[in-house]
């Protein structure tokens, strides 16, 4: 019966969590806010977790009833899933042995989004005759200052406890928790969060991206809309944003940006910050509404590619994890595309949905359970830990 | 903070490798004493420095008996002065860490 202890602090929430033999025993969560129209910088968001940290140790012990010496493993955010460049993403598909059918032969030849300042010029591939939106950027969206603050503390624990730290992927942590609240067996996963927005699916020991995002997630476009704004940050923009759209009446159409298997968000955002003041000036709508219509539009784009991923699966369960997964529209979204297909959805509440502790300490409880290890001198952190990278050996 | 040596080559050109004027590394050494040589080495363990953060500020710990040294260096004093306070916050989080988490304050009483 082993008990886990997972650290997790990769964004601006940070979280202890112990798991033992699929129980959770303890989860307690604290989120740096920033003041309205702002976002959170990793020194500061560290700086905050450092201060934090070792409370929030004791109280996830003292909540679960266990000491040190109860306690078997120790597991920590190692990274988080990065954005790809195409070159990289095509050979994440041939090594995961999906057809190459599967991407980039559906791209269109709209214009590409107009581009942000993260984004690069776009390409021509011969071989496809297309134009491709905007590459990303090398750097995944995993913060470093935070990550590493909660990995030294993790690797300072275990070490003078003298218990096995195993380094677990973010996502892979939202997917086994998911799993593990809501008893789905082996569903379509759509993973939605501030720094992700990704289809995936298991297929022989690893977790398959169907698509992802090619610019930036869903929750980091609500959230940058947010700033717009200056909607208050305080539990979350994108609870805000929820809860304005509920009052929203008009829809304003926006750019609809699929891909074949993917998805970008730059382009909307780009256009709704530019539309936003000047639409709200006149009178032709008002937040509530382009709360709205952001919500319905991006929304719409996420039910669309989770439906293309179940259907080339034959999938009959489809699993909303991330904190993004919180929103209930996009639940109910969701839940009628599953229904006309005959599919169930799952979800969970804000509890395992948002970034929180126990999700790393059950993914590390079923990675300890098959033998993973990670030895001290790989007990970094990294900020490109693609999903598909960790070999899923405690799955048939 | 000290800044690295500039050594002009023959002919009063820069030697290989060193930076011309306006162009200089910048270095950031912290010396650290701790009560014996174990606590320096257990935290010069838990303070690895992380590969993939190694630029643009490169980061480099070494023990000497009780004596923990940290040095940091850059071509930016304002990465620098982030990575100076970046360090310092992770060695103040380590520390604590030790002092908190250290016998007997985590262990069960003995029976």
């Amino acid at each position: 019966m082993p008990a886990v202890l997972g650290f997790e602090g990769s964004a601006n929430k940070i979280g202890v969590g112990v798991v033992r033999d699929g129980a959770v025993l303890a989860n307690p969560r604290r989120t740096y806010v920033t003041p309205p129209g702002t976002g959170f910088l990793p020194g500061d968001t560290a700086r905050h977790h450092r201060a934090v940290i070792l409370d929030l140790l004791q109280e996830a012990l003292t909540e679960a009833g266990l000491t040190s010496q109860d306690i078997d493993c120790i597991a920590y955010t190692k990274g988080i899933a990065g954005r790809l460049t195409i070159e990289e993403h095509t050979w994440s598909l041939a090594r995961s042995e999906w057809p190459a059918a599967l991407c980039y032969h559906h791209y269109t030849t709209t214009p590409a989004p107009p581009f942000t300042s993260l984004t690069f010029p776009s390409l021509v591939f011969p071989s496809v005759c297309r134009i491709l939106t905007p590459i990303s950027i090398p750097l995944g969206p995993g913060m470093g200052a935070p990550l590493v603050s909660v990995a030294v503390v993790a690797r300072t624990v275990a070490q003078l406890w003298n218990k096995p730290l195993l380094g677990v992927n973010h996502c892979i942590g939202h997917i086994e928790m998911g799993r593990l609240i809501t008893g789905a067996t082996s569903p379509t996963v759509l993973y939605v969060s501030g720094g992700n927005t990704q289809v995936i699916a298991y297929s022989e020991h690893r977790y398959r991206i169907f698509g992802e995002t090619i610019d930036i997630a869903v929750g980091n476009c609500l959230d940058r809309f947010a700033r717009v704004l200056k909607i208050s940050n305080d539990p979350s923009p994108g609870y805000n944003i929820e809860q304005m759209a509920k009052r929203g009446k008009k829809l304003v159409e926006l750019p609809y940006t699929v891909k074949g298997m993917d998805v970008s968000f730059s382009g909307i955002l780009s256009f709704i910050e530019d539309v936003a003041q000047r639409m709200l000036a006149t009178g032709e709508c008002t937040p509530e509404d382009l709360c709205f219509s952001l919500q319905e539009t991006v929304f719409a784009m996420l039910v669309e590619i989770t439906e293309r991923a179940m259907a080339h699966c034959g999938s009959q369960e489809a699993l909303i994890v991330g904190g993004v997964g919180c929103n209930l529209r996009l639940q109910e979204m969701m839940e009628t595309m599953c229904q006309e297909r005959g599919a169930r959805l799952f979800a969970t509440d804000e509890r395992f949905c948002i970034d929180n502790g126990a999700m790393i300490a059950q993914a590390g409880w079923e990675m300890f359970r098959a033998g993973h290890r990670t030895p001290l001198s790989d007990s970094g952190i990294t900020q490109r830990y693609r999903t598909d990278e960790v070999e899923v050996t405690w799955r048939d | 903070m000290e800044r690295a040596p500039y050594t002009p080559g023959p002919g009063g050109d820069a030697a290989p490798g060193a930076r011309g004027p306006g162009n200089r590394l910048l270095q950031f050494t912290l010396t650290i004493p701790f009560p014996s040589a174990m606590d320096a080495e257990i935290a010069h363990r838990f303070l690895t420095p992380n590969e993939e953060l190694q630029e643009p500020v490169r980061e480099e710990l070494h023990v000497n008996g009780s004596i923990l040294t940290v040095r940091l260096t850059a071509d930016d004093p304002g990465q620098l002065h982030m990575s100076i306070t970046s360090c310092l916050g992770q060695l103040s989080l380590v520390i604590r860490t030790m002092q908190i988490i250290m016998p007997p304050f985590f262990t069960k009483p003995q029976q």
